[in-house]
């Protein structure tokens, strides 16, 4: 029970003495304070730190005017630039009015139209691919049927057809 | 007490607004009423006069040139400068923590004593600020911003939050923990920190 309490005491102490404990922690610090020795040398150092660091600390690497003048010069210096940067009578070449700079972008458009075209040009001369072509050409088939116009049918009803006979061809012999 | 903060704030934002205006003096006015401040935050996290410059200027060009994004509902001007500052301050000393601990892991030896022990620092040893500084120096980055946000600034937890970046509870243990961490290397007149210091020097 001592331990926790030291324990308690030790942790809520720095809050303690800032004031920044509800009322109830408080009462109860305060109590274990009045009655253990041990929460009592524990309040007495952390305070006596407190102290020594509320004392030193807001002095510790106070600076001298002269350093803080000669920085804010430098802070100046620095924001010049960007405050001329910012001006609207500027434009994309720095310093040059706004007018300047557009004649600038117009005159490179200009220059740059015709090379674009002749670029344009080239890549439609190069040569394309090969690719399928004559897909429609009527063509004379090496072999004739047997049965075409140069033989004789007939049907099973006794109709008959003649075909104009071709000399000397094996079927105009036949027929002879 | 609460009543002549908002009335500070107020007067902060005006001369915000008017320096976003254009009214140059307006920066001077901002520049006087934080620099000082601000100034001796930069130096208790890096216990160095030349980067604490440095941090100062850095901080107040970039709060400079970005004043309209401040917003005062947020936070109040103070909260957002020594958030620039804290963030730079950090950045500061993990860059040197980088150069000083991987050096002597690779080659095994002892670095030289940091700034804070420099020559001249066995001079003014007995000196009691000197005392605190050195055992701050001893203290973790983020105990140390604790301890001298509450103690140093003398700011509400709330606000240390709110410059930390971390819920109120945890800047709350944070100033716990230092205070205690302090406790042990600063005896009630800091004479065991000085025994401390001769043992080793």
């Amino acid at each position: 029970m001592i331990k926790f309490k030291h324990r308690y005491c030790q942790v809520h102490m720095a809050k303690y003495l800032s004031g920044d404990l509800s009322d109830v922690a408080r009462r109860r610090i305060a109590r274990f304070i009045d009655e253990c020795q041990d929460c009592y040398d524990e309040y007495l150092r952390q305070r006596e730190i407190r102290e020594q660091l509320q004392r030193n600390l807001p002095v510790l690497g106070r600076p001298d005017a002269q350093r803080l003048d000669s920085i804010w010069m430098s802070l100046q210096s620095e924001l010049a630039p960007a405050g001329a940067a910012k001006s609207p009578a500027t434009g994309l070449l720095g310093n040059a009015p706004m007018g300047q700079s557009l004649f600038m972008v117009l005159l490179a458009a200009i220059l740059l139209l015709p090379l674009s075209i002749g670029l344009q040009t080239s890549v439609a001369a190069i040569d394309l691919p090969p690719y399928p072509r004559l897909l429609n050409i009527e063509t004379t088939p090496a072999i004739r049927s047997r049965t075409a116009p140069s033989g004789a049918f007939s049907t099973q009803s006794g109709l008959s057809y003649q075909a104009p006979l071709l000399q000397n061809t094996p079927e105009a012999r036949f027929i002879q | 007490m609460t009543q002549n903060r908002s009335q500070a704030r107020a007067e902060v934002d005006l001369i915000v607004a008017r320096a976003l205006n254009g009214d140059q003096a307006g920066y001077a006015e901002l520049y006087d009423r934080f620099a000082a401040s601000l100034y001796r935050l930069c130096y208790s996290l890096l216990m160095n006069e030349q980067d604490a410059e440095d941090i100062l200027q850095e901080a107040f060009l970039y709060a400079f040139k970005n004043l309209g994004r401040f917003d005062s509902r947020k936070a109040s001007l103070k909260t957002w400068l020594y958030t620039i500052a804290v963030s730079r301050c950090r950045n500061t000393y993990r860059r040197k923590r980088f150069l000083t601990v991987d050096i002597s892991q690779w080659f095994g030896f002892e670095l030289s004593a940091p700034s804070a022990d420099a020559p001249e620092a066995a001079v003014i040893r007995r000196d009691a600020s000197e005392t605190i500084e050195k055992a701050l120096a001893d203290l973790s980055p983020r105990l140390r911003e604790a301890i001298v946000l509450r103690y140093g600034q003398g700011m509400t937890y709330r606000e240390i939050s709110e410059v930390m970046g971390c819920p109120q509870k945890t800047a709350e243990s944070r100033v716990r923990l230092g205070h205690q961490r302090l406790r042990q290397s600063l005896q009630p007149d800091g004479r065991g920190l000085l025994e401390e210091l001769l043992k080793v020097h």
